[in-house]
């Protein structure tokens, strides 16, 4: 399939400049605003013990005093080759420091992505059955509320509910970050179902207008008439179909995802990423926060990447329309 | 007489129209059809053919519900029928052919895997491979390379094609009944003869009952052994082809024949209007080529493949208030033309003028009064009106956006709009999927008009009408052209409803003018060798299609 290899080279491209421009985003917000990285990073009652020839000194050692648009580009490399150098003060590597919480990010935004799709397309598929049916109107009615709980919410009922009700899970997390993962894994759990409460709501609804359409086509009438089982007509026929809107509701799930795991890590004190940030935020430690913050948009393009590989696989009609140009 | 094959007693069929109100689109309706016999089910759109063809598989959209009657084939109650019995029944011993054959196979599903699935499920494939079945079952409906037709999905077949493959999904299982909807509607003149022919051959080597549900006459008084005329639910005529052909009983079967669009050659009864006038369009060297364009910034290995001429040195131009025709047969640039026009697709060489400034670019780029000025009517309406919005909030949208109206002034308006198209008030609220297809064409109609416009572009705007609904709707369209004195770029691949319709007509062939004149001077002096076989074609098959009918006689 040459077409869907230019494609996928065409969006990669896209993506090498899009991030790109997070890339300087980051370091606009982080660099060029009042103050430099370096008062930003030294707390304000110890600058005042810094003399300005201290201050110079530092900010060359440091290379702060060179040109805009030349930090910028040895800040762009950096991030491009994932090289995440160190923290300007205690000059601790970034990359080994942040390496741990990204793996358990990845692992509770992974697990709660797969489960959310487990559970959409599974809710979706077997509302279709029956539309209208009870099973249906529970599904939706209830799809409705959780819409609207914020994770935070849902965080801290899960909290108090299962753990400190029933006693099912520790209240928060006690597991250091470089813990074995199957460790992590067991102790996502919660965190996960609290992250999917919301991410299901929002892609059950995109899926549930999905099957509705693709069940009143002409093509599900015609299977019908051609007496296909009604499970193989949800299924092979409209499943698919339905699954195009949902997707690009994926990719903006995860983007979701990023930013809920900082609340409901906070909650559950998850060893992840999110934590991590708020610490490097709070400790103003601009080479962590540029690094996360960039990996976060590596994987939100990622996602989108995938939900248009999804597509094009789901779709032959979009497959041949970028073999037309 | 002995036992019919398919019998139907009193059958009635009523659709949800409110809470308690129900609408009865099948009103006692009784016929029967004997073994291996062709029946034509004929009618204005709206009228229960489609409901009555999707009852003989005990199938009733959602909303609706069999009343009472029976229907039965080959001895089988079909509405006693329910879960696997019912099941194996549709597509085992009756099978449809649906309307619409792009919108009717899975876009996602190959044609190989569509076959092999019915297959499947009917255990049709005897000792043979499913596989084997469906390429032989491919092949049998006269398919260039059936393994090629096999691995591809519907859009990338032709309207041809894609018809033969519902035809051969249907027969996938041998059912004594087929039910054939609207079979020939998307297909060329000359395609549509190959079809039926086929379809001819197969049902004498399987003694097959065959229904017809067209709003083709042509084709039902070339196809059927009886015809059975239906309005608003009821059987008007039920009776031998050439009895209702020749001698129709009722006044609305002899308006419906009557309806059939004639290729008229001899003078014309109308003046070419404003011959003389500025034109309000005018084209000048018009070239365009799909997938042509290559950005600049793009380099050379994700380009496009090679550009396909679409249309080549095009050069027209339509008065004020006249009607300019244009005829060609699938693929010849017609439709692209239109886009050209509206602005849908960006030209690649050539001028456009309207009104005497240049129109260039795309519809997004012009301003919103040449938006305005330049309409659009598409043929499909269901898929051209939002399935979502009321007739209401279909035709106030363009007088809100474009004059500023409030909804209570827009809705007056809307009313007039509506009357204008003999369409009622009460439609107001409806959505497009409640209305037949003829009023969701005035629908559009309606919709383009509220935006006053200078110049209507028709794409093939009633070729899925039924005759007398056609008739209708390119009267009012004429009439609503003297009112409001807007220019027609009328497109159609039926030359007797274009050269009904226009001052002037433009015979296009693979993205060249081939004739270009006033309206007389094509019928009765065309230029072209092709123009004059499309005459002889259009002639022949009104001719066929009586001497037909009279063999049946004998």
């Amino acid at each position: 399939m040459p077409q869907i290899l230019a494609m996928t080279v065409r969006r990669l491209v896209m993506s090498f400049f899009i991030l790109s421009i997070t890339a300087l985003i980051v370091f606009l917000g982080t660099e060029v605003l009042p103050g430099d990285a370096l008062t930003a990073t030294i707390p304000t009652e110890e600058l005042q013990f810094y003399s300005a020839d201290q201050l110079a000194e530092m900010r060359s050692e440091l290379g702060l005093d060179r040109p805009i648009p030349v930090r910028f580009l040895e800040v762009w490399a950096r991030l491009m080759t994932f090289d995440f150098g160190t923290t300007i003060v205690k000059h601790e590597p970034v990359g080994p420091r942040i390496f741990h919480p990204m793996i358990n990010s990845a692992i509770l935004a992974g697990v709660a992505l797969v489960v959310m799709l487990a559970l959409v397309i599974s809710l979706g598929t077997l509302a279709s059955l029956k539309p209208g049916g009870r099973l249906d109107t529970t599904i939706s009615a209830t799809t409705l509320f959780t819409y609207s709980m914020p994770d935070f919410v849902v965080s801290n009922l899960f909290v108090i509910v299962f753990a400190v009700w029933l006693g099912l899970a520790p209240a928060v997390i006690l597991a250091p970050t470089n813990a074995p993962k199957l460790t992590i894994l067991a102790a996502s759990i919660l965190p996960v179902l609290a992250l999917c409460v919301h991410g299901v709501a929002y892609q059950y609804r995109l899926l549930r207008a999905g099957m509705v359409e693709a069940l009143n086509s002409d093509y599900v009438e015609r299977a019908r008439l051609a007496g296909l089982p009604t499970w193989r007509i949800s299924l092979v026929h409209a499943l698919p179909s339905a699954l195009i809107p949902m997707l690009n509701g994926t990719a903006s799930f995860v983007a979701g995802l990023l930013s809920g795991s900082v609340v409901v890590e906070a909650v559950f004190k998850y060893p992840g990423a999110g934590g991590e940030l708020l610490r490097a935020l709070s400790q103003r430690e601009i080479p962590t926060i540029q690094a996360i913050a960039f990996l976060a948009a590596l994987a939100v393009v990622v996602a989108n990447l995938l939900a248009d590989l999804a597509i094009l696989a789901l779709d032959p009609r979009v497959r041949t329309r970028s073999q037309n140009g | 007489m002995k036992t019919p094959h398919v019998d139907v007693r009193n059958l009635k069929l009523v659709y949800k129209t409110g809470p308690q109100t129900e609408l009865a689109a099948i009103d006692e309706v009784s016929f029967s059809i004997g073994k291996g016999e062709t029946l034509g089910i004929v009618g204005e759109s709206g009228c229960g053919k489609s409901s009555l063809a999707r009852a003989f598989l005990g199938y009733t959209r959602p909303g609706a519900r069999i009343a009472g009657g029976a229907l039965v084939v080959g001895g089988v109650d079909v509405f006693a029928l329910t879960g696997e019995a019912l099941r194996r029944y549709r597509g085992g011993r009756a099978a449809m052919v649906p309307q619409n054959p792009l919108s009717a196979l899975t876009p996602h599903r190959t044609i190989g895997q569509h076959m092999v699935e019915l297959i499947r499920i009917h255990n049709a494939a005897g000792n043979i491979s499913p596989t084997q079945k469906a390429l032989d079952l491919l092949a049998a409906m006269e398919l260039p390379d059936p393994s090629a037709i096999f691995a591809r999905y519907p859009h990338q077949l032709s309207g041809g094609q894609r018809q033969r493959v519902v035809i051969a999904a249907a027969l996938v299982a041998e059912p004594e009944l087929i039910v054939l909807d609207e079979p020939t509607t998307a297909l060329d003149k000359t395609v549509e003869t190959q079809v039926l022919d086929l379809v001819s051959r197969l049902q004498k080597r399987t003694n097959t009952t065959l229904i017809y549900v067209s709003h083709d006459l042509n084709v039902v008084a070339r196809m059927c052994d009886g015809v059975l005329v239906m309005q608003h639910g009821k059987v008007l005529e039920d009776g031998p082809t050439k009895e209702v052909f020749n001698a129709p009983k009722t006044e609305y079967a002899r308006t419906l024949i009557a309806a059939i669009p004639k290729l008229r050659t001899g003078t014309r009864p109308e003046p070419v209007r404003l011959a003389t006038a500025a034109p309000i369009l005018s084209i000048r060297d018009l070239d365009f080529s799909y997938g042509g364009k290559r950005s600049r910034f793009i380099p050379r290995f994700f380009a496009a493949p090679p550009a396909r001429q679409t249309l080549k040195d095009i050069s027209l131009s339509i008065a004020a208030g006249s009607t300019l025709g244009v005829v060609g047969e699938s693929g010849s640039g017609k439709s692209t033309l239109a886009s050209l026009v509206a602005g849908l697709v960006g030209g690649n060489g050539g001028r456009i003028m309207f009104d005497g400034k240049p129109l260039s670019g795309l519809a997004g780029g012009r301003g919103r009064d040449l938006r305005r000025r330049v309409q659009l009517i598409f043929q499909d309406p269901a898929s051209s009106l939002n399935p979502q919005h009321t007739v209401e909030q279909i035709i106030a949208r363009p007088l809100q956006v474009f004059f500023g109206m409030t909804r209570a002034a827009s809705r007056d308006r809307v009313v007039q709009l509506l009357d204008e198209l003999d369409l009622d008030a009460t439609l107001l609220t409806r959505s497009p999927r409640q209305l037949s297809g003829g009023q969701q064409q005035r629908v559009a109609i309606a919709r383009a008009f509220a935006c006053e416009p200078d110049l209507v572009l028709c794409d093939e705007v009633t070729s899925a009408l039924d005759v007398t609904v056609q008739a209708q709707v390119l009267q009012q369209m004429k009439r609503l052209q003297r009112e409001h004195n807007t220019a027609y770029l009328f497109i159609s691949h039926d030359l007797p409803v274009v050269a009904e319709m226009s001052d002037q007509m433009l015979v296009l062939e693979a993205g060249e003018i081939r004739d270009y004149a006033d309206t007389g001077t094509i019928l009765t002096n065309p230029n072209s060798a092709y123009t004059k076989n499309l005459l002889a074609a259009f002639a022949s098959a009104t001719a066929h299609s009586t001497k037909r009918t009279f063999q049946n006689v004998s």
